[in-house]
């Protein structure tokens, strides 16, 4: 064994203090208190993605306006697919970073 | 045991000193290894119902406490000094004759904490499971054969910036 493996196998930790069981057996009591964490909708945000690129790549493949004929998708309904898209995943983020 | 207060009190009892040392092992301050020793504990428990029961309970305890740590840590970097100023400092210790065994350990610990993190964890890992490489592995979720070439290129850098105090290369694992 190198002096390295020596130093490193050996522990410095000092002993958990005296009330450390007693501290978290405290947070587990709180932890069964507190409410249920809320559910994430990952088929709600799963269809919103998929809605979002689906209108993209239709809006992005279908008939140009070239001959001045409409878009195969408005891109108004695009821009609102991707906003909803986007503060989906901004409310998951959030509601993530909270709980944490 | 999932919702049985009264036996996980038995469990955290059993576990709080090796839960304890792993967290200190990562971050090297009592107070904040209790808070991530306890934090582990309390995911544990809420999580118990999702345990299989295949393979050792404690492997699974030490992976999620791995994970807590490690999350922690990413979120709040704690200062450290960059490991060629520590191996200086080293160099002018020994030079003056003053430095002590102990604390010649203690230098090492804290340069762990300097590496990159995949070498921090690697290092961490492996020699709080006593060197045994699938151990830590399995308590960081990764190949062992990443966790080695991690633990390979950690042990060469403490070893480039720490010639001085562990001496030069020497196989790994």
């Amino acid at each position: 064994m190198s002096s390295l493996d020596r130093i490193l196998t050996e522990s410095d930790a000092p002993a958990p203090s005296p009330g450390f069981v007693a501290a978290v057996m405290a947070a587990v009591r709180a932890s069964d208190r507190a409410p249920a964490p809320l559910p994430v909708p990952w088929a709600w945000l799963a269809g919103t993605a998929a809605a979002a690129l689906l209108a993209g790549v239709s809006a992005l493949l279908g008939p140009g306006d070239a001959l001045g004929s409409p878009p195969h998708l408005d891109r108004g309904v695009v821009l609102a697919l991707g906003v909803l898209a986007a503060s989906g995943l901004f409310s998951y983020l959030t509601v993530e970073w909270v709980r944490d | 045991m999932a919702g049985d207060v009264g036996a996980f009190e038995a469990l955290v009892r059993r576990w709080q000193g090796p839960v304890t040392e792993l967290a200190h092992r990562f971050c090297r301050d009592r107070a904040r290894a209790e808070d991530l020793a306890q934090e582990a504990f309390v995911k544990v428990y809420r999580s118990l119902a999702q345990w299989r029961g295949e393979g050792r309970f404690s492997t699974w305890l030490f992976a999620v406490a791995t994970n807590v740590c490690r999350s922690r840590l990413r979120r709040k970097v704690l200062p450290t000094v960059p490991l060629e100023a520590l191996g200086e400092v080293a160099g002018w210790r020994l030079e003056e004759g003053d430095l002590e065994e102990r604390e010649r350990a203690r230098f090492v610990r804290d340069a762990v904490r300097s590496l990159p993190e995949r070498y921090r964890d690697a290092i961490v890992l492996f020699y709080f499971h006593e060197m045994d490489l699938r151990s830590a592995a399995a308590s960081l979720g990764l190949p062992e054969g990443t966790v080695k070439s991690h633990l390979f290129r950690g042990r060469k850098l403490l070893e480039q910036h720490l010639a001085v105090l562990v001496g030069g290369e020497e196989e790994v694992a």
